[in-house]
């Protein structure tokens, strides 16, 4: 019998590599696009080799269906991305931050790299759901095959991919980035491990008795015994793993606080306030909390925070959880508390490492000046003070007293925006080839 | 009055200090020093990213009375720099010029096609004007009236801008729809009562006997 899903599978992925074809044909708006489509079309198509080349008289059913699940796995994993490339065509989405945004990644990402000999990549695409996304490739990431290694997936929401106001929240992303290449992860876990072993220890009392129980072979002394026991083990797992993710999300808030300033705190709020629906995300503290730690942050950072910026957020209802899972993520809540100062400082070392400088106040306060005259500043250094006056702008309602200035304020005001981020990047390119 | 390159240099040095309160801009500024010396009567400017086609497939024809021109019928594209856009014979594209303009109240300036450019085939214009209190970038009627395609190239210097004294400061700004734009647009036709009226006269009716 031949084996009808080893044709199956090639049928998939060469229609796949048709679709690639007409993706193609699409007109890039710059060049990391097409190559990152490329190096696709190249792994499809050596999928489609290694396919071709199993013999089924000479290979056995199960060496066959083994090849052709990770082939599909493989496909299946990038067709994700194939619709993020797509949509990085799309003429909605603001080209002009492109190069000012690679920069950054570039800078924050291999600091000890001249910018223009930095090999990272960068996508900029929309998705269609209410949220930024990103997509980081790096070697870290085993999951999948390394083709896209030093690529950096951004997408912001579909319909708000021309609002510069929002870019601020790319940094929140690139803090996902930073935290893969460094390998953050590993160090917070053993941190959050302890302090997870540390609270079960201290609270044993308060724990339900089923999960108390600890079974009779075990030789150990009482105090070993209750972050060991079979039972209390996934508790601990779990509990970890929350708390790893939280810290996660919040180091990467102090990343884009650390890049942006005051623009970050006003784009998260554009994005979470007053509540966005549904039920609270378990990898991320509440809103509240989380907002309290932006401030607390920013307090050391040294930005301003909006006035009554607190009281923008309200707090979501935590998922209906059994018992257990209610138990991990109390005390995933708990510990996650005590790595916040570690996570602030730790950003803020980061950052202070590479040549990504903070927003300068008296640079804003100049390109707000000429955004007063409704026109671009020439001389910007970055694209974070250009969105800090951006935002000053767009919070004071008063700012253009003129018609038809007034009128069509905020559309003006983001069309200048951009145009001011285009002049930075044309600078950007005149000081140095960007490739 | 025209101005001079000397004059256009000496207005944009002073419009570039902030807190200048009706500054001539055009940004990124071009080179100052050589403007200055150039002798010359106007300023070049140079090809944008933004382009806008009809998309013909979907169109029997235009009218010239619509109020607002359906956005599905015109077509964005990025061209990025480094890349080209192919012109071809009779096709017709709007572009944009890179340089975000903003005209003090005392000024206006028209937008004239390079002769060079003009030379090969390539209208740029058809005598835009700009008005006093003007602050975006420029929408190009770009045309190819030669024979063979043209490419052209974001960033490349695409038509220049004369400068004319208004005879009296006008407090107002212009009011265009075009207003502080960085992407070409068609914009909307404004009404015109007297056109509808005449339009709407009914033909063969007794006021011809």
């Amino acid at each position: 019998m031949t084996y009808c899903y080893l044709k199956y599978s090639k049928d998939k992925i060469k229609l796949a590599l048709d679709e690639v074809g007409s993706l193609e044909q699409c007109e890039f708006p710059y060049s990391h696009s097409e190559i990152a489509l490329k190096k696709i079309k190249d792994f499809l198509e050596s999928l489609v080799c290694r396919l071709d080349d199993l013999d089924p008289q000479l290979n056995t059913k199960d060496i066959i269906q083994k090849e052709c699940k990770l082939a599909l796995k493989a496909l299946a994993s990038y067709i994700p991305i194939l619709g993020f490339i797509l949509r990085s065509t799309n003429v909605r989405n603001a080209f002009e931050i492109f190069i000012p945004l690679l920069n950054i990644s570039r800078k924050l990402l291999e600091p000890d790299i001249d910018v223009n000999q930095s090999t990272v990549k960068l996508i900029l695409s929309s998705e269609w759901k209410y949220s930024p996304h990103m997509f980081v490739f790096h070697q870290t990431q085993f999951q999948q095959p390394q083709i896209l290694d030093g690529f950096i997936l951004i997408g912001l929401p579909s319909y708000e991919s021309s609002n510069p106001l929002l870019i601020p929240l790319t940094g929140h992303e690139l803090g996902h980035a930073i935290w893969k290449i460094k390998k953050l992860e590993n160090d917070f876990r053993v941190i959050i491990s302890k302090a997870v072993e540390k609270h079960i220890k201290i609270h044993w009392d308060d724990f339900p008795d089923e999960i108390k129980k600890i079974p009779n072979t075990a030789k150990k002394t009482d105090r070993e015994s209750k972050t060991e026991n079979l039972f209390v083990l996934p508790t601990k797992e779990r509990a970890t793993s929350f708390a790893l993710k939280q810290t996660e999300e919040t180091f990467c808030d102090f990343i884009g606080l650390n890049i942006y300033g005051t623009a970050y705190l006003q784009s998260f709020a554009y994005l979470f306030a007053p509540k966005l629906p549904g039920r609270r995300s378990l990898k991320y503290p509440n809103e509240v909390k989380r907002t309290n730690n932006l401030v607390k942050a920013a307090g050391q950072y040294g930005f301003e925070v909006p006035v009554d910026y607190q009281s923008n957020f309200e707090d979501r209802k935590d998922p209906e959880l059994f018992k257990i899972d209610q138990l991990s993520i109390t005390i995933a809540d708990t510990v996650f508390d005590q790595m916040v100062q570690i996570a602030i400082d730790k950003a803020e070392t980061i950052l202070s490492e590479t040549e990504v400088q903070r927003p300068d106040d008296k640079a804003i306060q100049e390109i707000y000046e000429r955004f007063k005259s409704a026109v671009p500043f020439q001389n910007c250094n970055s694209i974070s003070e250009i969105l800090n006056a951006a935002w000053k702008a767009y919070e004071e309602p008063d700012f253009w007293s003129q018609e038809p200035l007034r009128e069509n304020k905020d559309k003006i005001l983001k069309e200048l925006t951009l145009k001011n981020i285009e002049i930075l990047g044309i600078n950007q390119i005149l000081q140095g080839p960007v490739s | 009055m025209i101005l001079k390159s000397e004059h256009i240099a000496t207005l944009l040095k002073e419009g570039d200090k902030i807190g200048e309160d009706d500054p001539l801009v055009i940004s990124p500024q071009p080179d100052l020093e050589k403007l200055h010396a150039s002798g010359s009567a106007s300023v070049d400017l140079r090809l944008g990213t933004w382009f806008s086609s009809l998309r013909q497939a979907r169109l029997s024809h235009l009218t010239m009375d619509e109020e607002r021109l359906r956005p599905q019928l015109t077509k964005s594209h990025y061209v990025r720099y480094g890349s080209e856009y192919y012109l071809h014979p009779n096709s017709f594209v709007l572009g944009i010029t890179l340089e975000w303009i903003r005209l003090p109240t005392t000024m206006a300036a028209y937008v004239i096609g390079k002769s060079s450019l003009g030379r090969r085939g390539l209208i740029i214009a058809t005598a835009t004007g700009v008005h006093p209190g003007y602050t975006g970038c420029i929408t190009l009627e770009l045309t190819n009236v030669g024979e063979i395609p043209i490419a052209i190239k974001p960033g490349m210097r695409i038509c220049q801008l004369f400068f004319h004294q208004v005879w009296k400061s006008a407090k107002n700004v212009d009011c265009s729809q075009f207003i502080g734009r960085r992407k070409p647009e068609l914009g909307n036709i404004k009404s015109d009562t007297i056109a509808q009226k005449l339009g709407d006269f009914p033909i063969g009716s007794d006021f011809h006997r």
